[in-house]
């Protein structure tokens, strides 16, 4: 299966080392958005689907935490698995995020390998 | 207001293990330069939260365009554009405060600006680093306001 994927960060050289990890990943990606912000990233999902979703939290407009609570709100965090990439790793924001709608939290820095694992872990494929 | 109890390599170990494993190189400590120098590139951020400040990282232009290309995958790191190395650096300055505030204090909440190239930097207390590797030195500071 051919996985589409909204990268949402507002630094354009997170977002290409994301790209390149799933160059690099051997996971099927049919197409990867991109979006800098959370507004940015709620415009674009009303025109297209996608599989997975991952969000930094700190971004000017729109932050992440925003962002996550109107996925919520909309039921769309149901259906679409997010996850959190983000250099805060403190327990508080972590929970605050998981109860809020998000799938899975991914705390910089972090090696390519565990960025991969957890795609698939919140996509089923590792149970 | 949480109370602060910095261990003194606290900044460099977390710079260091963001250094090899997002960005693949392995510095090691080094003393602060004197004189600095003089082809610094600066990248800073503020913070708010249980703890107020900011936070500055400092490379030399050869190193900050090593860490550029290695995080970017480009072979040639002259073949990258001045935008694209502030970029990186910008994120790497991002992240190496992020994992130092989350590691002060792990039950906290912080809010980081976006970083931006250049020093508007205010005094505090704090914690300073330098890093040195092939390419060149890392200078790094974090500080908070009084408590």
């Amino acid at each position: 299966m051919a996985y589409r994927v909204l990268v949402v960060d507002d630094s354009s050289a997170m977002r290409a080392f994301i790209r390149r990890v799933f160059d690099l990943s051997g996971l099927d990606v049919e197409k990867l958005y991109e979006a800098s912000d959370g507004q940015d990233a709620l415009a674009l999902l009303d025109m297209e689907w996608v599989d997975v979703i991952l969000t930094d939290i700190n971004m000017p407009g729109m932050n992440g935490e925003e962002f996550i609570r109107r996925l919520s709100e909309s039921g769309r965090a149901e259906t679409t698995p997010i996850i959190v990439v983000s250099t805060d790793a403190t327990a508080a924001r972590r929970e605050s995020l998981l109860q809020l709608g998000a799938r899975g939290y991914l705390s910089k820095p972090f090696a390519p390998e565990t960025l991969q694992s957890e795609i698939e872990r919140v996509l089923g494929k590792i149970q | 207001m949480i109370k602060i109890q910095a261990e003194p390599g606290l900044l460099g170990q977390t710079a260091r293990e963001i250094l090899e494993t997002m960005f693949f190189m392995s510095p090691e400590d080094a003393a602060e330069p004197d004189p600095a120098p003089d082809d610094l590139l600066t990248a800073e951020l503020k913070f708010e939260g249980a703890l107020s400040g900011w936070f500055r990282i400092q490379l030399q232009e050869s190193c900050a365009r090593a860490i550029a290309g290695n995080f970017s995958g480009v072979m040639d790191p002259s073949e990258l554009s001045a935008e694209s190395v502030a970029g990186v650096l910008c994120e790497l300055a991002n992240m190496v405060c992020g994992a130092t505030l989350s590691r002060l204090d792990p039950d906290a909440i912080f809010n980081l600006s976006s970083p931006q190239l250049g020093s508007q930097g205010c005094a505090g207390h704090g914690l300073t680093q330098w890093l040195s590797t092939d390419e060149g030195l890392i200078g790094l500071q974090l500080r908070w306001e009084s408590q």
